[in-house]
């Protein structure tokens, strides 16, 4: 399997020795090139944990991140950083743009980080792509929030990332918006074989993807390929009732 | 990343308006303390009478201390500014009269007198009008028995003139026109009055036609070395016109350098305070950042890449208001006569430099700190909802706390066992700021531990609003530490120099009445007295005693004295007759009776110091210079502090600027009433006034006052600085919660309960800050108090402090309560989802 992200063994706990609480409990892995992922699982599963370890946005107790075969942990605060802005596009649900910024400033901000000038045509391509190439004069403030969803998408594909990672990202949207900005990430993986991993808890959105990966407790419990929202919901059912059944400290 | 912060600033205007006026303020302050530093080391003084004379030659006020062991080259030379004037030999006048280039040399001496009508003036010798020159607008130059005058008399007219004491009659010949009033006497008949007959003020030298005045200058340098007397010239000819100028440019370096330095500090802590303030409320802003890939260092740079930009704007507007203000601050000082009048104010590049160069230093240092935190942001944050800082101590706060609680301590411990006296205040300074920044650092676990205190009465006594605020407080400890922190700040720094001036002053007025032991006093208000009227003081019936008295500040010339500090020593000149009566001063050993002649009676303790006992003989450099060999003739238990010594009042009185002692002392026979002697003393002499106990002692304090009231003056601005700094973390702190009031109100609260819930907040961060602040100044305080006066408590009205602890809580409620208003304003619905 061509491999973009592999997770080996993934812990994470919060906290002390005794007062602590384990997030991840020993999570491998493996997201194909070009593919798109839904991480799924009740609240204090572990997914945003699971998404901030696999993103290098928090460093893991234990086990290995590899970024096309890059072991996150070898890298410094810096070069993290770095790989971040250049390798890694990110989609949070909400509070994703910087206010006093236009759309197209904010589009174009992780290439001016990285002291790159951005290119008009990329920049208006990458705007088009999520049809927005009328409004990039426009503040945040001025958007709705489907519209906000989408320019953080834009920004997030600008630096052509390996991987897109998105938390939640129709978790504050409505129905018909969501739809919009999930049929955009399904478009960037066929169109242009961008890589996606999203965590939802939403059956629907999670019907999008091309493979379902279902946690509890913070271990990885089942896999679905090719998923519908009838079967997602039905699994996720089960997931909530069995995790109910385990008392076990693991919640976030 | 600049342009990006730039950007972002537009949403951000209350914290940059707040950071951007804490630095002008700081610019401001700097800036000013800069000019008139810059002004006391220039003393530029621009001749009035003199001002003809492109020459000046005058006594040096400046002296080397003696050196504890004059052959070794490496010991530091200390030098002081003598408080009396430096007087030239007549003789002079001739020797500069033949120097090459030399037109004219001619002498000025100025004798204080009293014209009647007109009040005190200074008399000079006719010759010294060519120095301006005067030229008479009516009549003729004066003659024996003859005066020139500056306003509103006739020629012929016959005016009283009273020297010392003793009214003489002139005869007008002449008027000129002067801003000020003079009077120009014979150069015969002032010689005859003048108190220091051979001697003169100062040479003014009118060169030849063409001459070069540099080379002039220096050929009057060669003639006068070894005479100890300077050439001045441009605008330093006025300090050998106003005599005291020197010694007044001196304190000014000195008060503005303390000045300046607590306004650094000050300003370090309010700009850092601000612009931390800042970094917190954009938290998500930093976090997000960070994840779509800024590194730390970026934002590092970022964060001090504004505050630097910002404070190039503060600082620009300040250093245009620092002129102003400083030029202010200079014409109050002026007004209350603590710098000459005569002396200008000047502000040039030099302050605005360091102003500049301060204020940038202090943003670079707030800024690196600030950034670092920025930097510190964590992405995940990005994600969460709004988080809470829940760091209470790193180990570099912990370890810099450590390190000014021990030097506070340490202060505490000097100040008890070393300090006596006065002097103790010394380490009050730097105490304060040592403890407030302790406690600064230290703020959240503090603040914690009082909130723990204080939050059960709340609960009980302020209902729901009262149980929200506790419940708030908890959890947003490190955030309330960084608003208690100013008030801290300023009701310590507020309380605890206003309280030290008033001790001071209460302890130094104490010490004046128990030293002061006549019934009456007589002065003159031409400053000086006729030394032949305290006899016929003396042979006035009911009068028991009358002692002369004659203050000056005289220095050990030898052997070494290790206790002299570059201030020297106060000396008291008083009559050997009648001074057992009229001084409180009781000796152990030796007679006041003996204090005639060339003698002196010591301290005990710098007896000691010096290795001296009665009848040794010690060299004194008195007021003007003079060296004069002494014998000691007692020795008295000076007040630790007030450490004076007494001479012979003619002795003391010869090398004043005046020549004459100021004041009489009287004893009344007992039994007889003072104000029935007050009568009969009143006429013995023109211009001569008699005050009895009540109104010297009420004379003395008034004087303190107004050296107190600079130090009020210089307290109160650094208290409305922080209480900028106050205002600003309030507001930016109540800002910044305006989602949460939204939620509160959603959940059902009213618009009053939410109100009620921050006045509650208020009520308890003005509690803490005003508790931690009583502790700063008892920490401060206390060794000063028990080392002065040996009480606990500072002397001082009670209001004082009710009036700063008023003062911070109306502060403090206003900001809170105001921004709340405001954030409240808008529907709850709206509130919540506009960005935090």
């Amino acid at each position: 399997m061509n491999a973009v992200v592999r997770v080996v063994d993934l812990r994470r706990t919060y906290g002390g020795r005794d007062t602590g609480v384990t997030a991840l409990d020993g999570v491998t892995t493996a997201f194909a090139r070009a593919s798109f992922t839904a991480v799924m699982g009740p609240s204090g599963s572990g997914k945003s944990t699971f998404l901030h370890c696999a993103a290098g946005l928090d460093r893991p107790t234990s086990g290995t991140v590899l970024l096309e075969d890059q072991d996150l942990a070898e890298l410094s605060e810096t070069e993290l950083t770095r790989l971040r802005r250049d390798r890694i596009g990110f989609v949070f649900q909400a509070f994703n743009l910087l206010p006093a910024l236009t759309v197209q400033d904010n589009v174009t901000l992780p290439l001016r980080l990285a002291g790159r000038r951005p290119k008009p045509a990329l920049v208006r391509q990458v705007l088009e792509q999520v049809g927005l190439a009328e409004r990039r004069r426009n503040l945040p403030a001025e958007l709705s929030g489907g519209q906000q969803q989408r320019v953080a998408i834009a920004r997030a594909l600008v630096t052509r990332p390996a991987v897109l990672f998105a938390d939640e990202p129709t978790g504050a949207l409505d129905t018909r918006t969501a739809a919009e900005v999930l049929g955009l990430l399904r478009a960037s993986v066929d169109g242009a074989g961008q890589t996606v991993v999203m965590v939802t808890h939403d059956p629907v959105a999670a019907a999008y993807a091309d493979r379902v990966v279902f946690l509890a407790d913070g271990r990885l419990v089942g896999e679905l390929l090719d998923p519908t929202a009838e079967v997602v919901a039905e699994r996720m059912t089960h997931l909530g009732a069995w995790a109910d059944r385990v008392p076990t400290g693991a919640r976030r | 990343m600049i342009r990006l912060a730039l950007r972002t600033l537009r949403r951000r205007k209350g914290s940059f308006v707040a950071t951007f006026v804490a630095m002008t303020f700081g610019a401001v302050i700097v800036m000013a303390c800069g000019g008139l530093m810059e002004t006391g080391i220039r003393s530029d003084v621009p001749p009035h009478r003199l001002a003809g004379a492109p020459l000046v030659v005058a006594g040096d006020q400046s002296h080397e201390l003696p050196r504890q062991n004059p052959d070794d080259p490496e010991e530091d030379v200390e030098s002081s500014t003598l408080v009396e004037r430096v007087r030239l030999d007549a003789g002079l006048v001739s020797t500069l009269a033949d120097v090459p280039g030399v037109e004219s040399a001619v002498p000025d001496v100025a004798v204080p007198v009293l014209l009647a009508g007109a009040g005190p003036v200074e008399a000079h010798g006719w010759a010294s009008a060519a120095l301006r020159p005067y030229a008479t607008t009516a009549g003729a130059a004066p003659g024996r028995g003859e005066v020139v005058l500056s306003d509103g008399h006739r020629v012929g007219d016959r005016v009283e003139v009273v020297v010392a004491g003793r009214a003489l009659t002139f005869t007008v010949s002449g008027l000129v026109d002067s801003p000020e009033p003079l009077l120009f006497l014979a150069d015969t008949d002032l010689e005859r009055i003048s108190a220091h007959p051979g001697k003169v003020d100062a040479i003014g030298l009118r060169t030849e036609p063409g001459a070069d005045l540099g080379q002039v200058r220096h050929e009057v340098g060669e003639a006068l070395r070894g005479t100890g007397a300077v050439v001045l010239t441009g605008d330093d000819r006025g300090l050998a016109e106003f005599a005291g100028a020197a010694r007044a440019s001196e304190d000014l370096i000195v008060l503005a350098g303390v000045f300046g330095g607590m306004a650094i500090s000050i300003a370090l802590f309010v700009v850092a305070t601000t612009l931390g303030l800042s970094i917190q409320q954009r938290q998500r802003e930093l976090a997000l950042l960070r994840a779509i890939g800024t590194t730390p260092r970026q934002l590092r740079r970022m964060v001090l890449g504004e505050a630097l930009v910002t404070s190039l704007f503060a600082t620009t507007l300040g250093s245009f208001l620092g002129v102003p203000f400083g030029q202010w601050l200079f014409d109050r000082l002026a007004g209350r006569g603590v710098v000459p009048e005569a002396m200008v104010f000047s502000s040039g590049w030099i302050p605005m430099v360091v102003a500049v160069g301060s204020a940038l230093l202090i943003t670079l240092v707030a800024g690196l700190v600030a950034g670092h935190r920025a930097a510190r942001s964590r992405p995940t944050e990005a994600l969460a909802d709004a988080a809470l800082q829940r760091r209470w101590l790193s180990p570099v706060r912990l370890i810099l706390a450590v390190l000014c609680f021990g030097g506070g301590i340490a202060l505490f411990i000097v100040t008890i066992a070393v300090m006596t006296g006065p002097i103790a205040a010394s380490t009050a300074g730097p105490s304060v700021l040592l403890w407030a920044v302790g406690l600064a650092l230290v703020g959240p676990g503090v603040t914690r531990v009082l909130l723990a205190v204080f939050r059960g009465p709340v609960r009980l006594v302020a209902g729901v609003p009262g149980y929200l605020a506790a419940l708030n407080t908890r959890t947003r400890t490190v955030r309330m530490a960084a608003v208690v922190v100013p008030v801290m700040l300023a009701t310590g720094t507020a309380t605890a120099n206003i309280y030290l001036q008033t001790t001071m002053v209460a302890v130094a007025n104490e010490a004046f009445a128990e030293s002061l032991r006549a019934d009456l006093v007589l002065t003159s208000s031409t400053g000086g007295l006729d030394p032949d009227l305290v006899d016929e003081v003396r042979r006035v019936p009911g009068v028991a005693a009358a002692s002369e008295f004659a203050g000056s500040t005289v220095f050990v010339g030898a052997p070494y004295d290790d206790s002299q500090t570059e201030d020297g020593w106060p000396v008291q000149g008083i009559s050997a007759e009648g001074a057992a009566l009229t001084s409180a001063v009781r000796l152990s050993e030796g007679s006041l009776e003996d204090l005639r002649g060339d003698t002196v009676v010591l301290p005990v303790e710098q007896a000691a110091t010096l290795g001296r006992g009665v009848g040794d003989g010690i060299t004194m450099r008195m007021g003007d210079g003079a060296e004069v060999d002494v014998r000691i003739v007692g020795l008295y238990p000076a007040r630790e502090g007030f450490e004076t010594l007494l001479m012979p009042a003619g002795l003391v009185a010869e090398h004043t600027t005046l020549g004459l002692p100021t004041q009489i002392l009287v004893r009344a026979e007992p039994g007889l009433s003072p104000a029935v002697l007050a009568e009969e003393l009143g006429g013995l002499a023109p211009g001569v006034a008699v005050a009895d106990r009540e109104a010297v002692t009420a004379g003395y304090a008034e004087q303190q006052e107004i050296g107190a009231w600079i130090n009020y003056l210089m307290a109160g601005m650094f208290v409305a600085y922080t209480a900028i700094s106050v205002v600003n973390s309030l507001v930016m702190a109540t800002a910044a919660r305006r989602r949460e009031f939204g939620l509160h109100r959603l959940s059902g609260a009213t618009r009053a309960q939410v109100m009620g819930m921050m006045t509650v907040e208020a009520l308890l961060t003005v509690a803490i800050g005003i508790v931690l602040g009583t502790l700063v100044t008892a920490a401060t305080l206390l060794p000063f108090t028990l080392v002065t006066d040996g009480s606990v408590l500072p002397s001082g009205p009670v209001w004082i402090y009710l009036a700063v602890a008023g003062s911070a809580t109306v502060l403090a409620l206003g900001a809170t309560l105001v921004t709340t208003w405001l954030a409240l304003r808008p529907r709850p619905a709206e509130a919540t989802v506009a960005p935090a």
